[in-house]
């Protein structure tokens, strides 16, 4: 490196040394307030995982309230062609009758 | 603010914004204006940062944010004057009296020469000789050949040779 290039990197250093930045705050209240992105990535932050967890929670409690409401039992069994001979379901003694048709 | 995207650019924050804003002070000449570029850099830096492939370095992606900041500021406020100047600059930093007067002079008449470049021999020199960035970070950061950053580094540096030569009588030394 030639002198001149020494004293131009000295001089540009020189000028600008106690020059430092100190808008951190505003840049985080411009990007938290203004910024449409910011608030679309915390809805795909937050809201994705929350929408698909309440989802599968609909859709496990549909069926087990399904399940419950088309249990088999001896008034109500699931299929016409079984017929009961002892026992209570789902334990129930079961003989397939297929002229029961 | 949990976001891994506002955590990458307290980061960047941290570990770049002083000296972007001083390249933007030596560019401009005005430490309120770089503070206002370098502000809008960050912030679209969080919004481009979706886009960003990692394939440069992440100064270089702000470096390129704030030149073209300052450039579309300077063609918005071409007629506008400086509020600071070099020589404001260098007379509050030299107002130690440990300060070589020699230096002084030699440091303000090159400041001068700076500031009198064309824009795009001035912005080559502040990015090489404040920022520290090499001719392929340059050349990543303007969108340029190598060989135009090293022809623009050799006309302004002979130009700024040239202009110490012409007023005070520096030669080679």
């Amino acid at each position: 490196m030639e002198k001149i290039d020494k004293d131009i990197q000295q001089a540009l250093e020189s000028s600008v040394r106690q020059v430092s930045f100190f808008r951190r705050e505003a840049v985080r209240d411009k990007i938290l307030t203004q910024n449409p992105t910011h608030r679309r990535s915390m809805f795909l932050t937050y809201g994705k995982p929350f929408v698909v967890g309440l989802t599968a929670f609909t859709v496990m409690l549909s069926m087990a309230l399904a399940s419950i409401a088309y249990m088999p039992n001896r008034q109500n069994p699931s299929d016409s062609d079984i017929v009961l001979v002892a026992g209570e379901l789902p334990f129930a003694a079961v003989r397939y009758d297929r002229e029961a048709k | 603010m949990a976001d891994s995207n506002w955590d990458t650019i307290v980061i960047w924050m941290n570990e770049h914004a002083d000296r972007l804003v001083r390249t933007v002070t030596a560019v401009t000449g005005d430490s309120e204006e770089a503070q206002d570029i370098v502000q809008e850099t960050f912030i679209r830096a969080y919004r481009a940062l979706g886009g960003f492939r990692g394939t440069c370095n992440p100064y270089t992606f702000l470096y390129a944010i704030a030149i073209n900041l300052v450039r579309s500021k300077k063609r918005m406020h071409a007629k506008k004057p400086q509020t600071t100047t070099y020589e404001d600059t260098i007379a509050s930093e030299y107002g130690n009296p440990e300060a070589s007067a020699i230096d002084n002079e030699k440091s303000r008449l090159i400041l001068e020469a700076i500031e009198s470049l064309p824009e795009k021999l001035k912005i080559v020199t502040v990015l090489f000789y404040l920022s520290g960035l090499s001719v392929e970070d340059i050349c990543q950061v303007l969108n340029v050949y190598s060989a135009t950053v090293k022809t623009r580094l050799f006309r302004a540096r002979e130009r700024i040779r040239q202009y110490l030569a012409e007023e005070a009588g520096y030669g080679e030394n």
